[in-house]
């Protein structure tokens, strides 16, 4: 996330707590695990609101965002997932290396997501900052702009230290 | 102060300016950013729209300030303030309703293009050519699920080692990209490719194994770059003996033809379907940005209508302001305005005409000055000459009476100024034929003489009148009346005869009495020894004789000699009390006199002529001690006093016998020389005093006094 993008979140929060009374996030870092073939993994709990997924069934690519920190170095990922009317099929997709997969269900697709491999030594020993969210800002233009009002958009975990009570 | 206030002024014109742009700008980019495809400022939205709110909210309060600051000065009721609110109200009444109306009906219109952009047949073209993609894709796919199904039924009546050679000749009959036999740990146990792409088979996805594994046979599209393919998968079912889970996969081909209409298919659907989902979030943001922009003209509005409405009322405001002022008697100019307009040009006739009145205004304060000055002047010579003058206006009253007339007719100008001269004449009926005789000639037009007899005054008198007719300044036509004591006037000019004589007889007399004085003395010297005892008692007694009357003679002409030639007084600081004491100290030789001093406290300063003042006195105690002769216990009083008048301070010395009193007809101010009441008296001594007197500024005052004998009083300015 630019610094740009991170002051306006922060000066958005009052707006939105005026607005909204508050924001409800459908997503939350459950886990962070080594998988058997040695790679640091997130592991997530996504709950998309129905406006979401009415938007992304009518094609409105969602995109994702995970803002990682560890050893002083920062590194963002990011994944889109949107469904393919004419295959009936969801996509998931990482811009950076074109990487994509095409899934029949959306339970499927979701449950692809909320396994997030992260780029980072599966030996990896200290503290990991993690936040994990919907990126507003890559929505289509009218929705980003009334998305900024509304919370079934407003899908952020928040940043989570692992292990917990590091930082 | 104020170029404090100015830099002030300027920093919140650059602030509001500021404001102005970056909401402009603000809301330019959104309008431009929220209606394209995808929003490059959308991560910035938030922060934006808080900076516009931050930006409205200063905007908005710097207006409210000076909305207050307007309503503040309207309550005070100071110069334009008035104005300033009804021009702010009509411009706001131009610029607000107009605005709202546009933005209604900007909503309206771009809710309607929006809701226009999906229309039914659209929808439904779509829809159509979207079912087209999908039954072609099935059929396709069903096709794809037929021909590896018949695959994995050939292979299961063959042994496995005879599938390698059975794929080979089975890929070109289904025209597959490869097909190949997983094992159920994903090991390829024999496999054929027609495309160097797609030489050796990918593990098939766990979803397509868990469909196999209750259906038997399944088949996708995948997409692969641009192309799209089909994989199919069916169970190799050959008995519980053989290799069970084996599975056979192809990869079928979707015609390149295809490919790109069934991605443009499924991109335009997405995106109309987006669109359709979006309706409702675009007229949002359209009605937000709108709303931004509705916002930014009319804080726009609110403030230019606030700062032109000022801007056309300070000058009015300053010209009410300058007009009260002038109405106070200030005349200031305003500054001279730099816009070139009609207001300009008022302010500039305005400031010509507070200068010209300013210049009319001391030009009449000039010369109403001089008018003061010359007024001043004309009381004083009217106050100081010695005749008297009164002026009437046209109506018979009474404007000005000057000191002389006063004291001529005997009145006091306070109650006769502004009376009528009927008034006047009914007042003092001693001066009736004065009245009487003015009257009448008032209506005269030029120049007229007159004597007038006051013979019921006391004492009767002549007047001289003359008389000129004067112009009022509303038209009418006054009097200006000059007259004189005609008895005062043959006075002076007796006086004036009488010093000529007096000096020849001096000159005459005074020349043969030495050498007669001096022939008698040497007639008695000679001949009083030589001649018998009764011729020299006959010598004796005539050249005494002879001898005191030259003495008398001389004396005589000394006296005509102060007459005749008075000298300028010599003026110097005396004490009145002191000069008194000294003179009365050459009296105290005489044991019969007794005189009573009542002194002034303290000393009285006045400036005289020493010599001249004891002279005065020296005739006054004289005239006193000679008044007094036959009396047998002569008391002469004297004392000084200082009394204040109307224009300060006079000296007064008063000098009283206890004698028989002055005559009943003696008038002091008919005064001549060589008229005495005294069988000795040369008639000069009262005549020299009140020359003296007159020669300082004062003058002699006499009369008798209540229990007997006379007083003569001199007054002097102290």
């Amino acid at each position: 996330m630019t610094s740009g993008g991170r002051i306006g979140a922060l000066l958005f929060t009052a707006l939105a707590l005026v607005a909204c009374g508050g924001s409800a996030s459908g997503v939350r870092i459950v886990d962070l695990y080594r998988t058997a073939d040695g790679q640091l993994e997130l592991s997530l709990r996504l709950d998309l609101p129905a406006t979401m997924v009415q938007g992304l069934l009518r094609g409105v690519p969602l995109g994702f965002q995970c803002e990682m920190q560890a050893d002083g170095r920062r590194s963002t990922q990011r994944r889109e997932l949107r469904f393919l009317p004419l295959s009936r099929q969801y996509q998931l997709r990482e811009p950076a290396t074109g990487y994509s997969r095409s899934y029949d269900s959306r339970s499927a697709a979701l449950a692809a997501l909320e396994r997030w491999p992260l780029p980072l030594d599966g030996d990896h020993e200290g503290a990991v900052r993690v936040r994990v969210h919907l990126d507003r800002g890559r929505l289509p233009s009218p929705l980003a702009l009334s998305a900024v009002f509304d919370r079934d958009w407003h899908l952020d975990s928040g940043v989570v230290t692992w292990p917990a009570g590091q930082r | 102060m104020a170029s404090r206030a100015t830099l002030s002024r300027w920093g919140a014109g650059l602030l509001v300016a500021a404001t102005i742009i970056a909401l402009s700008v603000a809301g330019l980019f959104l309008a431009n950013d929220a209606t394209v495809g995808r929003a490059r400022l959308g991560p910035y939205y938030p922060a934006l729209l808080v900076l516009a709110a931050v930006l409205a909210l200063a905007l908005g309060t710097i207006i409210a300030l000076q909305v207050l600051r307007l309503l503040r000065a309207v309550r005070a009721r100071q110069p334009g303030a008035r104005l300033n609110a009804r021009l702010l109200w009509l411009l706001l009444a131009i610029g607000v309703l107009p605005s709202l109306i546009l933005f209604v009906f900007a909503l309206n219109f771009l809710f309607g293009t929006v809701d226009s952009r999906f229309a039914a047949p659209v929808t439904s073209a779509l829809d159509d050519a979207l079912e087209v993609g999908r039954l072609y894709l099935e059929e396709r796919r069903a096709d794809a699920e037929e021909a590896t199904a018949g695959i994995a039924r050939r292979l299961s009546r063959l042994p496995p080692a005879d599938w390698q050679q059975e794929l080979d000749n089975v890929i070109d009959e289904v025209a597959a990209l490869q097909v190949g036999v997983l094992a159920a740990d994903g090991s390829v146990r024999a496999s054929a490719s027609a495309d160097p792409d797609w030489l050796r088979p990918e593990t098939p996805p766990e979803q397509l194994r868990l469909r196999l594994s209750t259906d038997g046979h399944v088949a996708v599209v995948e997409s692969r770059g641009d192309a799209l393919v089909l994989r199919a998968l069916a169970r190799v079912d050959v008995g519980a003996l053989l290799a069970v889970g084996d599975v056979v996969q192809a990869v079928f081909p979707v015609p390149p033809r295809y490919a790109p209409l069934a991605h443009r298919i499924d991109r335009a659907v997405a995106e109309y379907r987006q669109l359709d989902f979006l309706r409702g979030a675009l007229k949002v943001s359209m009605a937000i940005i709108l709303g931004l922009v509705l916002m930014l003209v009319l804080l726009a509005a609110l403030l230019l209508a606030l700062r032109g409405s000022r801007r056309l009322v300070t000058p009015v405001a300053h010209l009410a302001e300058a007009t009260a002022a002038i109405g106070r008697g200030e005349y200031r100019s305003l500054p001279t305005p730099s816009r070139d307009d009609e207001l300009g040009d008022l302010v500039i006739a305005f400031n010509r005409m507070s200068g010209e009145l300013d210049h009319a205004r001391a030009d009449i304060l000039g010369k109403q000055a001089l008018l003061e000055a010359q007024r001043a002047y004309l009381d004083a010579v009217l106050a100081h000459i010695s005749s008297a003058v009164i002026g009437l206006d046209g109506s018979g009253r009474v404007r000005l009476l000057n000191a002389a007339a006063e004291q001529l007719l005997g009145v006091n100008g306070h109650d006769v100024i502004g009376a009528e001269l009927a008034v006047l004449g009914g007042r003092y009926p001693a001066l009736q034929p004065f009245t009487r005789r003015i009257g009448e000639r008032r209506r005269d037009a030029g120049d007229w003489h007159e004597e007038v007899r006051l013979d019921e005054a006391v004492p009767p008198r002549a007047l001289l009148l003359r008389g000129r007719a004067l112009v009022e300044p509303d038209g009418g036509r006054g009097q200006l009346v000059v007259f004189d004591d005609a008895g005062a006037l043959g006075r002076g000019q007796r006086e004036a005869a009488w010093a000529e004589v007096a000096r020849r007889l001096a000159h005459e007399i005074k020349n043969p009495l030495t050498p007669i004085q001096l022939a008698a003395e040497r007639l008695r010297r000679r001949y009083l020894g030589r001649l018998p005892p009764d011729d020299a008692d006959v010598l004796e007694r005539a050249t005494g004789t002879i001898v005191s009357q030259v003495e008398s003679l001389k004396t005589l002409v000394n006296a005509f000699s102060d007459y005749a030639r008075p000298q300028p007084p010599r003026r110097v600081g005396i004490g009145l009390n002191a000069l008194v004491g000294d003179v009365l100290a050459l009296y105290g030789q005489d044991a019969r006199l007794h005189v009573e001093l009542a002194l002034a406290p303290g000393e009285i300063m006045v400036e005289a002529d020493p010599d001249r003042l004891r002279q005065v006195l020296h005739n006054l105690i004289k005239n006193a001690i000679e008044a007094m002769a036959e009396l047998p216990a002569p008391r002469l009083s004297v004392g000084t006093a200082v009394v204040a008048v109307d224009d300060g301070r006079q000296a007064m010395v008063e000098v009283r016998d206890h004698g028989p009193g002055l005559p009943a007809d003696f008038d002091i101010a008919a005064l001549e020389p060589y008229r005495s009441s005294k069988p000795r008296g040369s008639g000069l001594g009262l005549v020299i005093v009140q020359r003296i007197m007159a020669e300082h500024g004062g003058r002699l005052e006499a009369g008798n006094a209540e229990g007997g004998g006379a007083y003569l009083r001199l007054w002097l300015p102290a």
